[in-house]
């Protein structure tokens, strides 16, 4: 019939032209696209075929907003379209899958999710697409992430190990980018062996033992501490912090205060005399000890630091010794 | 005292011998020798205990299960049973007694590094996602197949190219920067210290680390086998998933690198056509990638269990299996103990580049509550007069207990063993014992009936803990440690 094969070729014409300038994740174009298929649903074959063509042929970063419009139209009008593009959804899919980047696939694998589940807030309790064509993209979906893990490359790939990182510490065999930051990391990292390998001279003598190890509230609160973000995380001016304790000089800019764990078991558990609450554990890189961290030590007993301050500040006359206790311990650490 | 390993090569023998089955060929003394490695092949050697190899790479580049060597540093090896791989080809300053060395043409590198590069792909992705966690990869295979040197390997690439790689041990057959019969998780943001007993690095000491120090959270299992007490082998690993995942929900840097899950061989024997560990550690720390090493059996088993019908909401798991390298040798029962042994006097003594001092101190027996863990295999008549005596005697605290612990009092059955300073209290249930995470290790180097007191060997000065001590018959009793 020459009458509706006219209006096919130009809804189809006119969908794909607004397709092809569909080069990014935008919400006003895909809802037009979805008002053309709406509006023309007569032609349902024809816009699917239109649009599974496009998500063929266009390049890989055109890919993923384009199955965006296809995930509108479907969720949106729903037949006759589900029924159309589910046909080749396998091959539509698949096709774009193993051309995408990671990050692309990852939406996908989210885009598919979404499928299996009926349209939210939709009276209508079947999924999306019936769970026999989105069963077969997901075991597919599996075995393509198993190859990838298993593929046997003939030529090993030592690149990004090796060249990639080129500038190398000639002391312990770590790389490091030949970029800005790596310069960076790579000094902070001279900076460390230094440290240290002035602290092992220093302390040649002295005895030392395996430390307690730590328990796990202050495994799970740990955060680690490598020879190159050391000035990052002990805010030290001189570039000398360490993992391993250095001298303390590093910790003079930090406005810390805390008291070491006592080893007396029974006294582990203890409140502060103020709020009546535990304090908090946390590993001491420098005294190599667990400690109690907003804590400070007045008279023999432990406060919370904030406690003890802000009931001091409520008097509003501070005690002589709440004043040496800021004094003393504002500067850090007493052991 | 005398610490293996630091004896000179080819001088002195330990009296006690060590290693009688290599003297003839380390009669000789050694000599310094250079060793030329043309692109991707390794030099595999084995150094015994009580004997130390030396390595010098003098060009090239070279890696000790996946650790780079620095240029013209000198390594020292001792008990290691290793093999030094090359992408570059190298040029190698050997200096010491080896036995079994040759050149490896045919490596498994390549198939190590192409694992580590699809994981790290994976991790990538999760880097743009700020809840997604990265790859919880199984590790599984039979004994002595290369599932611990796999994971060293996958670690150090991990963290060479800027992640924090987690990695639990749940093998008590050898620990993982602690000792023997201990369970671990531990993450890892900077390099190996392969010199290290283990080759992984050394957890805190009072004192400077030339290699960063590792902080493991560890556990103590005290049997040799998951079999052993299944129920409490389940427990831990339970234990140990609520750590690590409680780790990747506050730090974004551990969450992204994900976990690496090493297991004992027994796990993975298939019993009765059952997976039972294999299931819960899967199902506990939600793993997505197996990595079978060698059977083909157990590849289609995991395939069958884990790719296909995984539940609604999981995530599929991903089998992969990774031919066994050339490069692996079988590790006899005598090179195991020596093992265990370098462990445990490593956790007390350090290595001889960082020694340790360790303090020795008496304690009452009535200060010290101890709790020996059940064997519920098999037949659970392990011999244990000194358990029994204080079964006869009437004990309050005792009543209802459950199948975890026997409170024991300290007996000559002590003699040499591992206490483990559990950080519950002594007052605490034994599922709290049992769930609590490890203070450090105690070893009894004396046992005085007559006048009720332990002389213990401590990492740490200063009082003993009042804390439960848990203890089993693994790591079997030290003779030697106190040299």
């Amino acid at each position: 019939m020459s009458y509706s094969a006219l209006p096919s070729a130009e809804v189809a014409q006119d969908f794909r032209e607004a397709l092809e300038d569909l080069k990014i994740n935008s919400r006003p174009e895909i809802s037009n696209l979805t008002v053309i298929a709406k509006e023309n649903t007569e032609y349902a074959q024809a816009i699917s075929r239109e649009l599974e063509d496009h998500i063929r042929k266009t390049r890989p970063e055109f890919k993923l907003p384009a199955l965006y419009v296809l995930d509108s139209i479907v969720k949106n009008v729903g037949t006759p379209y589900t029924v159309y593009l589910g046909r080749n959804l396998y091959s539509t899919f698949m096709g774009a899958y193993t051309l995408v980047d990671p990050n692309v696939r990852k939406a996908m694998e989210a885009l598919l999710k979404t499928w299996k589940q009926p349209v939210p807030e939709s009276l209508d309790t079947r999924p999306v697409f019936p769970s026999d064509v989105t069963r077969d993209i997901e075991n597919a979906l599996i075995k393509a992430r198993t190859v990838m893990l298993q593929h046997q490359q003939q030529q090993a790939r030592p690149h990004k190990l090796y060249e990639a990182r080129p500038d190398q510490c000639r002391q312990c065999g770590r790389r490091f980018p030949a970029t800005e930051e790596g310069k960076r990391k790579k000094a902070a990292h001279m900076d460390w062996h230094f440290a240290v390998n002035t602290r092992v001279a220093e302390s040649a003598k002295a005895v030392v033992n395996r430390s307690w190890y730590i328990g796990e509230r202050e495994w799970i609160a740990y955060r680690e501490v490598t020879s190159d973000n050391m000035n990052d995380s002990t805010n030290s001016e001189d570039g000398t912090g360490s993992a391993n304790g250095t001298p303390s000089k590093a910790k003079k800019a930090k406005k810390e205060s805390v008291v070491p764990v006592p080893t007396d078991v029974s006294q582990q558990n203890a409140h502060c005399p103020i709020c009546q609450e535990k304090f908090d554990v946390s590993w001491h890189e420098e005294m190599q000890m667990p400690v109690w961290t907003n804590a400070m030590k007045v008279g023999g007993r432990v406060y919370h630091k904030t406690c003890y301050e802000e009931a001091g500040s409520a008097r509003n006359t501070p005690t002589p010794e709440s004043v040496l206790g800021k004094r003393k311990f504002d500067g850090g650490v007493e052991v | 005292m005398s610490i293996p390993g630091l004896q000179l090569p080819g001088l002195s023998f330990n009296s006690t011998g060590v290693d009688t089955t290599a003297q003839s060929s380390l009669q000789s003394a050694p000599s310094i020798r250079t060793q030329s490695l043309s692109a991707n092949t390794e030099y595999r050697f084995e150094v015994p205990f009580a004997r130390t190899l030396r390595i010098k790479l003098l060009t090239g580049t070279a890696e000790l299960f996946g650790s780079e060597l620095a240029p013209g540093r000198e390594y020292t090896f001792t008990g290691l049973k290793g093999a030094i791989f090359t992408y570059h080809g190298c040029e190698l300053e050997i200096y010491g007694a080896v036995e079994n060395d040759y050149v490896g043409e045919e490596t498994e590198m390549g198939v190590a590094a192409n694992a580590h590069f699809a994981l790290d792909e994976m991790r990538q992705v999760t880097a743009t996602n700020s809840n997604a966690i990265g790859p919880r990869v199984l590790v599984v295979g039979p004994e002595d197949c290369g599932k611990t040197s796999l994971m060293r390997i996958l670690t150090a690439y991990a963290v060479k190219m800027g992640r924090q790689p987690t990695v639990v041990n749940l093998n008590p057959r050898e620990g993982l920067l602690s000792v023997p019969g201990s369970l671990t998780a531990t993450t890892f943001a900077d390099i190996l210290d392969v010199e290290e007993v283990g080759g992984w690095g050394s957890s805190p000491i009072s004192g400077p680390s030339a290699v960063p120090i590792k902080m493991p959270l560890v556990y103590h299992y005290a049997c040799g086998t998951p079999d052993e007490n299944k129920a409490v082998y389940k427990a831990l690993i339970t234990r140990l998933a609520l750590a690590v995942t409680s780790r990747f929900q506050e730090d974004d840097e551990v969450r992204q690198a994900g976990c690496f899950l090493d297991t004992p061989g027994s796990i993975s024997s298939g019993k009765g056509g059952s997976y039972e560990m294999i299931q819960h550690i899967v199902s506990e720390f939600s793993v997505n990638v197996i990595v079978v090493l060698g059977s083909e059996r157990l590849y289609k088993d995991m395939t069958r269990l884990f790719s296909a019908g995984t539940s609604e909401g999981d995530a599929p798991v991903s089998v992969v299996r990774l031919a066994k390298s050339e490069g692996c040798v079988e590790r006899d029962e005598l090179y195991m103990r020596q093992l265990r042994q370098a462990q445990v006097r490593n956790y007390f003594f350090g290595v001889p580049s960082a020694p340790l001092s360790p303090y020795t101190q008496m304690v009452d027996f009535s200060q010290i509550s101890i709790y020996k863990i059940k064997s519920t295999s098999g037949n659970s008549s392990s011999f244990n007069p000194g358990a029994d005596d204080d079964d006869d005697d009437y004990d309050p605290s005792s009543f209802g207990v459950s199948n975890i612990y026997d409170k024991v009092m300290p007996s000559m059955m002590l003699q040499n063993a591992l206490l483990a300073i559990t950080t519950a209290s002594a007052t605490d249930s034994q599922e709290t014992i049992r769930d609590s995470s490890v203070l450090g290790y105690m070893y009894v180097a004396e046992v005085d009936e007559a006048k009720k007191k332990l002389r213990l060997l401590s990492p740490v000065s200063g009082r003993v803990p009042g804390n439960a001590v848990v203890v089993g018959d693994w790591p079997e009793g030290i003779m030697d440690l106190m040299g």
